[in-house]
């Protein structure tokens, strides 16, 4: 098993493309590993792209709620993109809100919406 | 899998010995003959195709006998038959492994990808928990045949222990690490659900999931 999923950037914005069977000291990891970041050189956005995953339980989901919470505390905005049907279906069917994380169907709609946002502010 | 090349003659025989039962549409002969060992969801995907293709054209009662024969004949390298499983479940990694093996052998049932990912759902819930409170415990993953195929998940530990139980699964109670809410997720995505437990005497949690064949 791998320990670490690596954080690209690009720009001013976080890019996260999580490839890996997820497992709860992999998820703690990835969300030091992002604040760390966030610490050393601030971003705009951050984009969790979770399109190769076929599970998330709502341990893992809970994580990308505070993650994404933290992150918005250091002045980040955080999208969760690539959410597959199987995964949106299981969630709310378990009973859990996903208002705690802006999501985007795609990786290119997440960019698009952290564009976008960057000509409002303009 | 282990990175080792497919022979080419079991897709051809598998083929053959699937024919040899039921008709077999263009789609599915592609799909078998465009099989790799290397890509566990491809032949989940295809497991799960011919166990619907049998069901529909030969009947739910004659899948475990045709799978046998199909596991005969390709000498079992995709072993197509499902099988009880059961395993320790103690740290991050037996987590991961017991989450595979439900949807390995939700697949082999015939589950499309959706129910395929609330098994694996709630067994990473179930198995969560042990980890968490138990720190030891089983998960056991077991074929269903009554009316209906199905899947049943059993998780059993001789942790701590829930003290609360109805408490717990109505939402009335909220733990900071999410107990609650794993168990009471399991609940509402499983047609089956009982949970046993209670203070000093570990706890036994049982989950089944129906195949659906619209």
């Amino acid at each position: 098993m791998i320990d670490r999923i690596p954080i690209l950037r690009i720009r001013d914005l976080l890019l996260v493309s999580i490839q890996a069977d997820l497992h709860d000291i992999l998820v703690e990891q990835l969300q030091s590993d992002i604040l760390k970041e966030l610490e050393r050189k601030s971003a705009r956005g951050l984009v969790l792209d979770i399109s190769a995953l076929n599970i998330l339980d709502t341990y893992t989901a809970r994580a990308f709620v505070h993650t994404a919470q933290m992150a918005r505390l250091m002045g980040t905005r955080t999208i969760v993109s690539g959410m597959t049907p199987a995964i949106a279906m299981t969630l709310t069917e378990m009973g859990f809100s996903a208002g705690g994380f802006e999501t985007a169907l795609d990786l290119e709609s997440a960019l698009t919406a952290l564009s976008t946002q960057d000509a409002d502010e303009d | 899998m282990l990175g080792s090349r497919i022979d080419s003659d079991i897709p051809p025989k598998l083929v053959a010995a699937l024919e040899a039962n039921v008709s077999v549409p263009p789609r599915l002969r592609q799909e078998i003959m465009s099989l790799s060992l290397q890509n566990r969801e491809q032949i989940e995907n295809l497991a799960a195709s011919i166990v619907r293709h049998i069901s529909l054209f030969a009947g739910t009662e004659n899948i475990l006998p045709i799978l046998t024969k199909l596991d005969q004949a390709t000498s079992g390298v995709l072993s197509l038959v499902p099988r009880d499983d059961k395993m320790r479940v103690d740290n991050e990694a037996s987590l991961v492994l017991a989450r595979r093996a439900a949807i390995t052998l939700a697949a082999k049932l015939g589950f499309g990808p959706v129910e395929r990912t609330k098994v694996a759902t709630a067994v990473s819930e179930l198995a969560r928990n042990i980890v968490m409170y138990a720190k030891v415990g089983e998960i056991r993953l077991s074929v269903v045949t009554n009316a209906k195929i199905g899947l049943a998940i059993e998780a059993r530990d001789n942790g701590p222990g829930i003290p609360d139980i109805d408490k717990v699964l109505s939402g009335g109670f909220r733990s900071k690490t999410g107990l609650g809410m794993g168990l009471r997720g399991v609940k509402n995505i499983a047609q089956e659900f009982t949970v046993q437990s209670a203070p000093g005497q570990g706890t036994r949690v049982r989950a089944v999931f129906y195949l659906n064949m619209r």
